[in-house]
C-alpha cells in the first residue's frame, strides 16, 4: 500500500472533519430547500465550522502534542455542531447519518470503546432531544423517520463499540505476565508457548524450535496443562511462510495475509512440514513463525475458541512477543555465562598468584635442599622455614576454600578475622609493619567479596612494598549498608603520577573494576592513601 | 655469571636465591616490575636476566621486546608459570636464550643457566613440544603479518578501542580503522571480536613464519 493512506489517526480524523464540513457547506448551498431554519445562522455556523476544521488540520498536521491537546475539545465541538445541524437542516442533504458515523469512528480510532460508548449515548440522547424539540415546534415532523434514524444510531453505535473493544493489539497483553520477566530456570520455549496459549485461550499448543547451526529441533506440546517434550531429526522448518496463518489439515486448507493484508490461500503441506504435522498431531489452528538471532521455529495453537481471520492479525503480535521473550532469555543467559567466565578467570588468577607460585617456589627450595644434602650440609633450618611457609599457605588456602564452601554469603566478622590473620602474614612475608583496624558489624557479605578483599589486600600491600618501598602499612576496613571500604595508608615514596593524577597499579585497578568497585589514590603528609570501595550487593560485579 | 632476578613473587625470589646460593651463579639484584627490571639492567649490567612474564608495570614480554630493540643486551631466560602460544613464539623470534617453566623439574633451571652461560640456548621440553605441534598445524596459505599489524592485533586482543590503539601506535583513529580492515581482509576474519578471540593463533602463526 502506498504512502497515500499511511497517516496518523489524528491526521485522518482532522482531514475527515474538514472534508465533511466542506461537503455540507456545498450541499446546503446547492439545495434550494436548505437551510430549513435560520439560514444566516446556519451558513455562519457551517463557514465557521469549516474554518475551525481547516485550522485543526494545519495546527495538528505535524504536531502530535497539539493533536493530543485539541482532540477532546474538537470532539466536543463536533458533537455540538452535529446537534445544531440536525436541528437546522432537513431532507437528504441533512448531515445526520455520515456525521454520526464520524463522531463514533473518531473516538473508536483515537481512544477506545469507553469513549465510543459515551459518545454514542450522548449523541443519541441529543438526537432524541432535538427530535422532540423539532416535534413540538414543527408541524410536519415525521415520527416514522425519526424512529428509524434513532434505531440506526443505536445499531451503528453497538457495532462501533464492538470495534473499540475488539481492537486486538492493545488487548493481547503479555500472556498472563508469563513473558514479563524471563527466568533462567525455565525454558523460554515452554513459557512462550504457555503465554501464547493463554493469550488466545488455546487448549492445545505446540512449538518446534531449532537452534542456529543445529539440525535437530526440539518440540514442546502442552495439552490439558501437561507438557510433552520431543525431538525432530533433521527438522525442515518452513521458510516459505514467514507470517502467521490459519490451517485446517482435515480439509487441506490454510489462509495467510500477504504484505498488502489481502488474504491468500496456502497449501498446508507447503506451510507445515510433514514430520512436524505427524509428530505434533496437528489438526486445526493458528501457526506462527518465530525468528530470532539464536534460532527459528514455529508455534501451533489449536482448540482456539472462535478461531477466525482476526487471529491472523493477532498471530503477528503473538509471534513477536514470544520471539522477544526467547531473545531476552538468550541475552540473559549470555550475561550469566559471561559473569561465570569472569568468576572463573578471577579464580584462575587468584590460584595462579598464590598456590601455583608458592608450589613453584617450594619446588625450587626442595631442589636446593636436595643439592645441599648431597654436599652434606645440615638441612634443619631450611626444612623448618619451608614447613612454616607451607603451613601459612595452607592456612590461606583453607580460609579461601571455607569462604567458597560457605555458600553465597559470609559474616563480615569472619572476613575481618581472616583479613587480620592475612595482615600478620603479610607483615612477616614482606618484613614490614602491617596492621588492620576494623569496625565489626553484624551483617552478611557475598563470598565473592571475601575473596576480592583478600586478593586486593595482598596486592595493595605487595605494591606498597615493591613500588614505594613502604615500611609501615595501616589498613582500615569498614562496611556500610551497601559498600565495603578498604583503606591502605603507607609511608612509601608514592606511586607514579600522570600530571596531577596518581596512577594506581594496573592489576589492582583491573581487580577493583572487575569487582564493580571504585579506587582512589591520594598523597599528602608523606604518606600515600589508597581507598577501595566495593559494592556489597551480590550483583555488583562488573 | 651475574644474574638479575625479575619476579614479583617473594616466594620465588627467595627460593631461587636459596637454590643458586651454593652455585657459581650470583644474584646481583632483584626486580619486581617491568620498569624496575629495565632500570636494574642499566644500573647493574648483569650477564643474564631471569625474567618472569607476569609482572606489574610492564610484562616480561615488554621487557624482552625493549631489550631486543636496543644494542647489546644481557642473556634473557624466561621463567614463567604459563605462556601463551604467541608469546612463546614471539620470545623465540626475539632470540630469547632460555625458557623455563616454573612447573617443570627445578633442576631444569640450573641446566638452563649452565647451557646459557656457555653460549647456548635452552628451551623447556614442554615448550619444545608445543612449538613442534604448532609448526605442524601451521596454515601456509595465510599471508605474513607485518610487525605493525602484530602490534595492532595485540591491542585488539587486549580489548582496546580504536582511540586507545591510535594513542598507543601514535597514529590517527582513521589510520587504525584502515589498518584494521586490511588485517580483517588479510586474515579472513569478519569482525573485531573474531580477531580478538583468534589473536593468539594469528600471532603464533606469524612468528612461526619468521
Amino acid at each position: 500500500m502506498g504512502r497515500g493512506f499511511r497517516h496518523p489517526s489524528g491526521r485522518v480524523i482532522a482531514l475527515g472533519r474538514l472534508l465533511l464540513a466542506f461537503l455540507f457547506l456545498v450541499a446546503i448551498m446547492i439545495d434550494i430547500n436548505q437551510p430549513a431554519k435560520a439560514p444566516a445562522a446556519t451558513y455562519a455556523l457551517l463557514i465557521g465550522y469549516f474554518v475551525f476544521a481547516a485550522t485543526i488540520v494545519v495546527v495538528t498536521w505535524k504536531n502530535w502534542w497539539f493533536d493530543a491537546q485539541v482532540a477532546g475539545p474538537a470532539h466536543a465541538v463536533d458533537i455540538v455542531i452535529f446537534t445544531v445541524l440536525v436541528f437546522l437542516t432537513e431532507g437528504y442533504t441533512s448531515p445526520y447519518f455520515i456525521f454520526f458515523i464520524f463522531l463514533l469512528l473518531a473516538p473508536a480510532i483515537r481512544w477506545g470503546w469507553r469513549e465510543t460508548a459515551l459518545t454514542a449515548i450522548l449523541v443519541t440522547l441529543l438526537y432524541l432531544v432535538v427530535g422532540l424539540l423539532a416535534a413540538t415546534s414543527h408541524q410536519q415532523f415525521e415520527v416514522y423517520r425519526f424512529v428509524i434514524r434513532t434505531s440506526q444510531l443505536v445499531i451503528v453505535s453497538l457495532i462501533l463499540i464492538w470495534f473499540g473493544i475488539n481492537r486486538w493489539r492493545p488487548n493481547l497483553g503479555d500472556g498472563g505476565g508469563l513473558l514479563s520477566e524471563p527466568s533462567l530456570d525455565k525454558s523460554p520455549l515452554e513459557t512462550g508457548l504457555r503465554a501464547a496459549m493463554l493469550s488466545i485461550g488455546a487448549a492445545k499448543g505446540s512449538i518446534v524450535w531449532r537452534e542456529r547451526g543445529e539440525t535437530e529441533a526440539k518440540t514442546y506440546t502442552i495439552e490439558n496443562g501437561a507438557l510433552m517434550e520431543g525431538e525432530l531429526q533433521k527438522a525442515a522448518l518452513t521458510a516459505a511462510v514467514t507470517g502467521p496463518f490459519l490451517y485446517q489439515l482435515s480439509k487441506n486448507r490454510a489462509l495467510a495475509r500477504d504484505p498488502e493484508r489481502n488474504l491468500r490461500a496456502l497449501i498446508p503441506r507447503d506451510a507445515i512440514p510433514r514430520d512436524t504435522r505427524i509428530k505434533l498431531h496437528l489438526s486445526e489452528g493458528l501457526a506462527v513463525a518465530l525468528q530470532v538471532a539464536t534460532g527459528e521455529g514455529q508455534l501451533f495453537l489449536e482448540s482456539v475458541p472462535d478461531l477466525s481471520l482476526d487471529h491472523i492479525d493477532l498471530g503477528e503480535q503473538l509471534g513477536s512477543n514470544v520471539a522477544a521473550h526467547i531473545q531476552r532469555h538468550s541475552l540473559l543467559r549470555a550475561v550469566e555465562e559471561s559473569a561465570e567466565a569472569r568468576s572463573r578467570l578471577s579464580l584462575a588468577r587468584d590460584l595462579h598468584d598464590s598456590v601455583v607460585q608458592f608450589l613453584a617456589g617450594a619446588a625450587f627450595r626442595l631442589e636446593a635442599m636436595k643439592r645441599s644434602a648431597i654436599s652434606g650440609r645440615a638441612l634443619g633450618p631450611e626444612l623448618n622455614e619451608l614447613k612454616e611457609l607451607v603451613l601459612e599457605e595452607q592456612g590461606e588456602l583453607r580460609s579461601f576454600i571455607t569462604a567458597m564452601r560457605g555458600g553465597s554469603e559470609i559474616a563480615l566478622r569472619d572476613l575481618i578475622r581472616d583479613l587480620q590473620a592475612l595482615a600478620d602474614r603479610l607483615s612477616r612475608h614482606w618484613n614490614v609493619e602491617c596492621d588492620l583496624s576494623a569496625t565489626p558489624a553484624d551483617m552478611m557479605i557475598p563470598t565473592q567479596l571475601h575473596l576480592d578483599a583478600h586478593q586486593l589486600m595482598r596486592e595493595a600491600v605487595a605494591n606498597a612494598v615493591r613500588h614505594a618501598g613502604a615500611k609501615i602499612i595501616r589498613i582500615a576496613c569498614d562496611a556500610a549498608r551497601d559498600r565495603l571500604r578498604l583503606e591502605f595508608v603507607n609511608d612509601g615514596a608514592g606511586f607514579p603520577a600522570f600530571g596531577d593524577r596518581l596512577e594506581p597499579p594496573q592489576s589492582l585497578k583491573e581487580r577493583v573494576e572487575q569487582a564493580g568497585g571504585a579506587l582512589e589514590l591520594s598523597r599528602g603528609m608523606d604518606v600515600t592513601k589508597l581507598s577501595i570501595s566495593l559494592p556489597i550487593a551480590a550483583g555488583g560485579r562488573a | 655469571m651475574r644474574i638479575l632476578l625479575a619476579d614479583d613473587h617473594p616466594m620465588i625470589r627467595t627460593a631461587i636465591d636459596v637454590l643458586l646460593r651454593e652455585t657459581r651463579f650470583e644474584i646481583v639484584g632483584t626486580a619486581a616490575s617491568g620498569e624496575e627490571t629495565l632500570e636494574q639492567i642499566q644500573q647493574l649490567g648483569p650477564d643474564a636476566v631471569l625474567l618472569d612474564l607476569q609482572m606489574p608495570g610492564g610484562s616480561g614480554m615488554e621487557v624482552l621486546r625493549n631489550l631486543s630493540h636496543g644494542g647489546k643486551r644481557p642473556k634473557v631466560i624466561l621463567l614463567t608459570a604459563a605462556i601463551d602460544d604467541s608469546s612463546m613464539l614471539e620470545a623465540k623470534a626475539l632470540k630469547v636464550d632460555g625458557i623455563v617453566l616454573k612447573n617443570s623439574d627445578p633442576a631444569y633451571l640450573l641446566e638452563c643457566l649452565e647451557l646459557v652461560e656457555r653460549g647456548g640456548s635452552w628451551i623447556d621440553p614442554e615448550i619444545g613440544e608445543r612449538i613442534a605441534d604448532l609448526a605442524n598445524r601451521f596454515d601456509s596459505h595465510r599471508p605474513a603479518l607485518a610487525p605493525r599489524e602484530r602490534e595492532l592485533i595485540r591491542c585488539v586482543a587486549r580489548g582496546l578501542r580504536n582511540r586507545e590503539i591510535a594513542e598507543q601506535l601514535g597514529v590517527t583513529e582513521g589510520t587504525v580503522k584502515v589498518y584494521l580492515h586490511a588485517v580483517f581482509d588479510k586474515l579472513g576474519v569478519k569482525n573485531r571480536t573474531e580477531l580478538a578471540i583468534r589473536a593468539d593463533e594469528f600471532l603464533a602463526e606469524s612468528y612461526l613464519r619468521g
